[in-house]
């Protein structure tokens, strides 16, 4: 949890007729970063395996048929997890002839719908045309004229001055009877001699001419009339046609699931060949697995490959490569899954290096106190659970955020708990601890205390980061144990002035002692560790160049780490300015419930004000708390030890499916 | 106005800068003698030019392939002056830039009628980057028209272009679709520039209203003496907004019979700029000379408008139009006296090079 999984390096040599197997059991096992053969050594000199073009082609039309057929039966997408080896040269076969012996069953009636909802729309679009119509206009009539021609239809609004223009040498009369979005909708009229003139000056004119059946008879009134009953039947027959495709969802939504992530994975497994190596009749696989994992690829591969498989495996800290910082080691975060989906957000400030802290437990648990303190309601956090819930059943692209929000919402109701808060009325339940708005000095000081145990936690965690890189160095420096130090012995002196109200001279004595010697061995921290760790002369060291810009560098330094220290502690405030404001943000809803309690009808004012308040307070007040949250993390705490600069583990499947979404 | 010159100061200074970089008399005079496109681009390659070529493959310049690298240089200067102008009123560039979206859209939509693979489509598309705001990598997916207008739905081209789909269908062919687009496109600079506050506004009414003038004026010639169009079908293509011609006036001139009672149609000072026209297609190559003087008259006016800026950016285009249609006449071995009629050089105070 504190530290990624440790990792190996391995080398698989497999002969070319093991090697759909050898890659299907690699995909099953999912945990291996792949290293690109093409950017290797065995690369260069042009080792490099070629894929079966024409099957990953085949898998490509058959992926996009399964998603035309997901769409159109509207299975919404899910996680699907496989348990049998896939093979893509055996699967191609499997995937295709059920494939289409499903679409053969639901093609009818998928088409047969589609068509209907088309003539649905055509036949409501009429009549949202034809809606404009007077309901007495006789049509007939209209349509017995023998010396005059006539249309309806719909030209955009903008056009209609430069029509009349175009039109300005014959006899016509235009009326616009009404608007449609940005289209008027007119109807014309010119002597039949002229038509020709309307007929172009109409094309230049985007006209749309509105169709009306020639066998029409009677009024307006009357073919709207029909118009509705078609409009009637055809939703009737979409709705049966509806009901057919639920039970075809229900027959084959599961399998047609099951069916894509096969296509995926073969899809997956043939790209993936590009990025081994061939020699002569062998593949060469290499990649980084957890170490935990090694026997059990060792044994499932020489399982599948009845023993003709060569499996090397190397600790990181034997490749040369490594050592001298070429490579870099993947990282694989191993955390709880409550914890995981805070990956996402420690992830976003950079990838800690292979040996540093892995700071996501940290993170989470300091977001969610937070978040909770700054937030702190029993129904804001029930809300927030429940709608945490709904994004974890309902959208499983977004599951992570679903997880983080349903921790928010607990962490919020507990905190509502301790200050006594329900939907912003504070009267409903007791606080366990205090409310925020009686306590406010009280609240500061609870939040500055969090601010000292964030801060020194990040210098402890830098220097454990320090250690373990050997960057003995920095262990001097302000952000080091000397600055740790300093500000440990500032802090106890607040605390006591805090508790007894007085300081005794003597302790301000040897606090400034103990602050002078931690001062200088800030500002000499480079000399010393070079005469201490490198055994350099103290001569050599004084007549190094740059050695008194550098004693200049580390006076600035200093001061600046120290008050570094004091500002990033204040800012931590900030939890308990936001959560005061999220109480004066519900008295401010409350006052104004209560201003338009007293007009007319006030009774259900109040209460639409109090509800929509609540919901601009979670949307809005929930947003600022996040990012004030996660502003307190980055700049406060990250900033103290996190290094990064490493490169985060993509395991094998995700790593080719997301190359092959980008081609 | 301190407020103005505040806003505008960094801008102006990167416009004056920019302009002092365009192709100056002498520059045309060597380009005006060059013997084949290779000498064009060996020539360039010592201005401003430079950079936007580097990327050319060695050897005989493809002409589209040219062409399109000289435009990156025009791309390149609506980037910086994007965003170096306050941002109310880069909105009117990106108004101008559209321009090229819209023939980027065109380009696409006649792809598609045409059966062209997305890669040969994509061969013929200016390179905006991120200047786009076009879902071109779904475009080039599809391959019907009516589908590629959906996909327009966040554009401002998909209105007008569902309006027009009904003639497209009913007439079997592009053309509604990309005068729909050109319509648009001239549209919304209308639209953007009431929308900039009052001296900008003030300042370039002039200048837009006699863009659309010239744009108008060249439909007119084009659609009718070019497609053959008649005049009632003509006068819908025109837009609205223009400084001198009216709807009204534009009825006229597009039923005027010849060209002689079209130029005695016209309202000074246009009929003046015209006068010499003997042919039709000399009305836009007459028309773009008489603009691109005032052009050149906005930087000795007021410069903290965006004004400048437009101006600059229409030099540049009519700049690098010209280097287009040079490289091309080279390349179809037409001589240079037949190009220089139908182009518009820099000028310098007022007269030709």
């Amino acid at each position: 949890m504190f530290k990624p999984e440790r990792l190996v390096r391995i080398t698989i040599q497999v002969p070319a007729q093991f090697i759909s197997v050898a890659t299907a059991t690699l995909a099953r096992f999912k945990l291996l970063h792949l290293v690109r053969i093409g950017e290797t050594h065995l690369g260069h000199l042009g080792y490099v395996a070629e894929t079966d073009g024409d099957l990953l082609k085949e898998f490509e039309g058959l992926f996009k048929g399964i998603k035309v057929l997901l769409e159109a039966l509207q299975i919404r997408p899910e996680p699907v997890a496989l348990r049998e080896l896939i093979i893509p040269e055996k699967e191609i076969f499997k995937t295709r002839e059920r494939l289409g012996e499903v679409t053969q069953e639901v093609e009818s009636v998928m088409n047969d719908l589609r068509i209907t909802r088309e003539k649905l729309l055509e036949k409501e679009t009429l009549r949202d045309k034809l809606d404009f119509l007077p309901p007495d206009l006789d049509l007939s009539r209209l349509l017995s004229c023998q010396f005059v021609n006539w249309m309806i239809g719909l030209v955009p609004a903008r056009g209609l001055e430069k029509l009349q223009e175009s039109l300005s040498e014959v006899h016509r009369a235009f009326i616009h009877i009404g608007t449609l979005g940005q289209r008027a909708v007119i109807l014309v009229f010119g002597l039949r001699g002229d038509w020709p003139i309307f007929e172009r000056a109409l094309r230049g004119a985007f006209f749309e001419k509105i169709e009306i059946p020639t066998q029409v008879s009677g009024t307006a009134a009357e073919i709207m009339e029909n118009l509705r009953s078609e409009i009637a039947e055809l939703g009737e027959k979409k709705k049966k046609l509806s009901q057919q495709r639920e039970i075809f969802q229900k027959k084959f939504g599961a399998e047609l699931l099951i069916l894509k992530e096969k296509i995926i994975q073969s899809r997956n497994i043939l790209s993936a060949r590009r990025h081994f190596g061939k020699i002569d009749k062998s593949y060469v696989i290499s990649g980084w697995i957890p170490e935990r994992l090694f026997e059990a690829l060792k044994e499932e591969l020489t399982k599948a490959t009845q023993g003709q498989v060569v499996i090397e495996k190397v600790d990181p800290e034997d490749l040369r490569e490594v050592r001298e910082g070429i490579v870099r080691i993947p990282i694989l975060f191993n955390n709880p899954m409550l914890i995981s989906p805070f990956e996402r957000l420690s992830g976003l400030y950079g990838t800690p290096r292979y040996k540093e802290v892995e700071p996501t437990i940290f993170f989470a648990l300091s977001f969610l106190l937070m978040f909770g303190m700054m937030f702190g309601d029993v129904g804001h956090g029930a809300v927030l659970f429940f709608l945490g819930h709904l994004i974890f059943r309902r959208f499983y692209k977004y599951v992570d955020y679903g997880i983080i929000l349903m921790e928010c919402g607990i962490v919020s109701a507990l905190f509502g708990l301790l200050y006594g808060s329900i939907f912003g009325l504070e009267d409903v339940i007791p606080a366990v601890w205090f409310r925020p708005m009686d306590n406010i000095s009280y609240f500061i000081k609870v939040v500055l205390a969090l601010g000292v145990a964030m801060v020194s936690l990040g210098v402890v965690l830098n220097l454990i980061n320090a250690l373990r890189l050997r960057e003995y160095e920095g262990l001097l420096s302000t952000t080091g144990l000397a600055g740790g130090l300093f500000y440990w012995g500032l802090v106890g002196l607040g605390v006591k002035y805090l508790i007894t109200g007085k300081l005794v001279p003597a302790e301000l004595t040897v606090f400034g002692w103990v602050a002078a010697v931690l001062m200088t061995i800030i500002i000499l921290h480079r000399p010393l560790y070079l005469l201490m760790v490198k055994k350099e002369r103290i001569g050599e060291v004084v007549k190094k160049e740059g050695f008194f810009t550098e004693i200049v560098e580390s006076i600035v330094e200093l001061f600046d780490g120290l008050i570094r220290y004091v500002a990033n502690t204040i800012s931590f405030i900030r939890v308990a300015a936001f959560a005061l404001a999220h109480a004066a943000l519900f008295i401010a809803v409350f006052s104004i419930a209560d201003l338009v309690a007293h007009e007319k009808g006030g009774g259900v004012f109040y209460w639409l004000v109090l509800a929509a308040g609540n919901v601009v307070i979670i949307l809005l007040e929930g947003l600022v708390v996040s990012i004030q949250a996660v502003r307190l993390e980055y700049y406060e705490f990250f900033s103290k030890f996190f290094r990064g600069g490493g490169e985060k583990f993509r395991s094998f499947d995700r790593e080719i499916g997301s190359e092959e979404r980008r081609l | 106005m301190i407020a103005r010159v505040l806003k505008y100061s960094f801008a102006q200074a990167k416009t004056r800068a920019l302009k002092g970089r365009l192709l100056s008399a002498e520059d045309w005079h060597f380009l005006l003698r060059c013997k084949n496109p290779e000498d064009v681009l060996k020539y360039l390659s010592g201005t401003d030019y430079a950079a936007a070529l580097s990327h050319l493959p060695k050897g005989k310049p493809d002409a589209k392939v040219l062409s399109l690298a000289l435009y990156d240089e025009l791309f390149r200067d609506y980037a910086k002056l994007l965003k170096a102008v306050p941002k109310k009123s880069s909105s009117l560039l990106k108004a101008l830039l559209l321009h090229y979206e819209a023939e980027n859209l065109k380009t696409i939509l006649r792809g598609i009628w045409e059966g062209k693979s997305p890669s040969e489509i994509r061969f013929y598309l200016y390179h905006l980057g991120s200047l786009s705001r076009l879902p071109v990598a779904g475009l080039l997916q599809v391959q019907k028209i009516p589908p590629a207008i959906e996909l327009l739905k966040s554009t401002i081209f998909y209105s007008p272009l569902v309006h027009a789909l009904p003639q497209f269908k009913a007439q079997g062919k592009l053309f509604p679709l990309e005068v729909a687009i050109d319509i648009t496109v001239l549209g919304h600079i209308v639209e953007v520039l009431k929308s900039l506050g009052g001296h900008d506004r003030k300042g370039t009414e002039v200048l837009i209203g006699e863009l659309i003038d010239s744009e108008n004026l060249c439909w007119l010639a084009r659609f009718r003496h070019s497609y053959g169009l008649s005049p009632e079908e003509i006068i819908n293509y025109v837009l609205p907004g223009g400084k001198r011609l009216r709807i009204r006036d534009l009825g006229t001139l597009a039923r005027s019979r010849d060209l002689t009672s079209f130029l005695e149609a016209l309202p000074q000072p246009y009929r003046e700029a015209l006068m010499q026209a003997k042919d039709w297609p000399e009305i836009q190559p007459l028309f773009q000379r008489w603009f691109l003087v005032q052009l050149y008259e906005v930087f000795r006016k007021d410069p903290f408008q965006i004004r400048l800026q437009l101006s600059y950016l229409l030099l540049r285009e009519i700049e690098v139009k010209a280097l287009d249609g040079l490289v091309s006449a080279l390349n179809l071995g037409e001589p240079i006296e037949e190009f220089l009629e139908f182009i518009s050089l820099p000028v310098i105070g007022g007269v030709r090079v």
